[in-house]
């Protein structure tokens, strides 16, 4: 397949995506205009940061009046989670060279990462896409630019676009990515874990919960499946990979 | 470009260095893994159990998000009532993807669900 097509297809998979990213950005922008931060700084953390709620994080605490250094310390807990994805598509990009690789990791975003991972569970013979990825990345980023700043420029004139419910996009999206991939036991396992930790955790700040949720819900599964499979001779990532 | 309204009335250099900084340890977290991947064997006795561990990595993270998202509407309490709307389309959405493992069709189910229950309640 050609990389033009491929960087095409990314954006086409994305698309429910950044339909679902559209109120979280016009929200983000608004936020900022709301907290009085200037339109300069709400666009240099799209720019530059590229991280959605974490600068959800940042807006609000800056508009408190907190010290920026702290801001910067709540950025790195909140975005600690990408560490786990881009440990899990490390296997992946080892052929590439080290600009290519750090101007990927500059947009793994939740939903970069869910739709490359999504095609990489569809069609397991096709190898990994830096073109398919390229074309996811740069679709949600031009799009939260753009959404930022409209946000900022219609400011008060607009409700609380969550208000209407909007955030149901990523949820329906997200479960179209994570159900395929309840595939066995300890998956099912997984998320079980994953949800009750994060109802229990949701008061912990700066997101944590999720954080601590993601912690559970990987170390437990992971400790049973070590045990079966020094039981067993067969390793239980071997059967997620041939099913589906 | 300094705005008076801001609470902190930060100067253009802090508000630079803010944006440095919040830009380097996204970025950070982001490529660490991704610049050690060269090495093919890079968890030397610890390969298994890692790869183990990451294949967990998206169901425990997505669903960690997911889940209160679509549980706590209010900020505070789980609603399992009827008017959580976000609760239903994600069932309906969650019974089509189980279904069909189709992306596409498990969005549109989900929003369909979402703005009929609108529309009608």
């Amino acid at each position: 397949m050609k990389r033009s097509e491929l960087f095409l297809f990314g954006v086409r998979d994305t698309l429910p995506l950044v339909l679902a990213a559209i109120p979280f950005g016009i929200l983000f922008g608004a936020l900022c205009q709301a907290f009085g931060l200037p339109l300069a700084l709400c666009l240099a953390m799209s720019v530059f940061v590229f991280a959605g709620s974490s600068q959800f994080v940042a807006a609000n605490l800056l508009g408190i009046g907190t010290p920026w250094m702290i801001v910067i310390g709540a950025t790195f807990i909140v975005n600690l989670r990408h560490m786990m994805y881009s440990a899990n598509l490390m296997k992946h990009v080892r052929h590439y060279s080290q600009i290519r690789r750090a101007m990927m990791a500059f947009g793994l975003t939740d939903e970069t990462f869910a739709t490359v991972l999504n095609r990489l569970n569809r069609y397991q013979d096709d190898p990994f896409s830096g073109s398919y990825y390229f074309g996811s990345y740069a679709f949600m980023y031009l799009n939260w630019i753009f959404c930022s700043w409209l946000g900022f420029i219609l400011g008060s004139q607009l409700d609380d676009p969550l208000a209407w419910g909007l955030d149901v996009a990523m949820v329906v999206a997200f479960i179209g990515i994570v159900t395929p991939l309840l595939v066995n036991h300890l998956m099912w396992l997984s998320a079980v874990l994953a949800g009750a930790t994060a109802i229990l955790c949701h008061s912990l700040p700066f997101q944590l919960g999720i954080l601590v949720s993601a912690v559970v819900a990987i170390v437990i599964p992971t400790i049973i499946a070590l045990r079966t499979s020094s039981t067993q001779t067969n390793n239980p990532t071997n059967s997620l990979e041939s099913e589906s | 470009m300094t705005d008076t309204s801001l609470t902190t009335a930060m100067t253009d250099m802090e508000m630079v260095l803010l944006i440095l900084g919040m830009m380097v340890v996204t970025f950070g977290v982001r490529y660490f893994p991704f610049a050690l991947a060269a090495k093919e064997n890079l968890w030397g006795k610890y390969q298994q159990v890692v790869e183990i561990a990451l294949g967990f990595v998206p169901v425990a993270v997505l669903t960690a998000i997911i889940v209160p998202t679509v549980l706590i509407r209010d900020g505070q309490s789980v609603s399992l009532t009827l008017d959580n709307f976000h609760l239903w389309s994600s069932l309906v959405a969650f019974a089509v993807a189980y279904k069909t493992r189709h992306m596409l069709l498990t969005v549109i189910s989900g929003l369909v669900t979402f703005g009929l229950l609108k529309w009608l309640l």
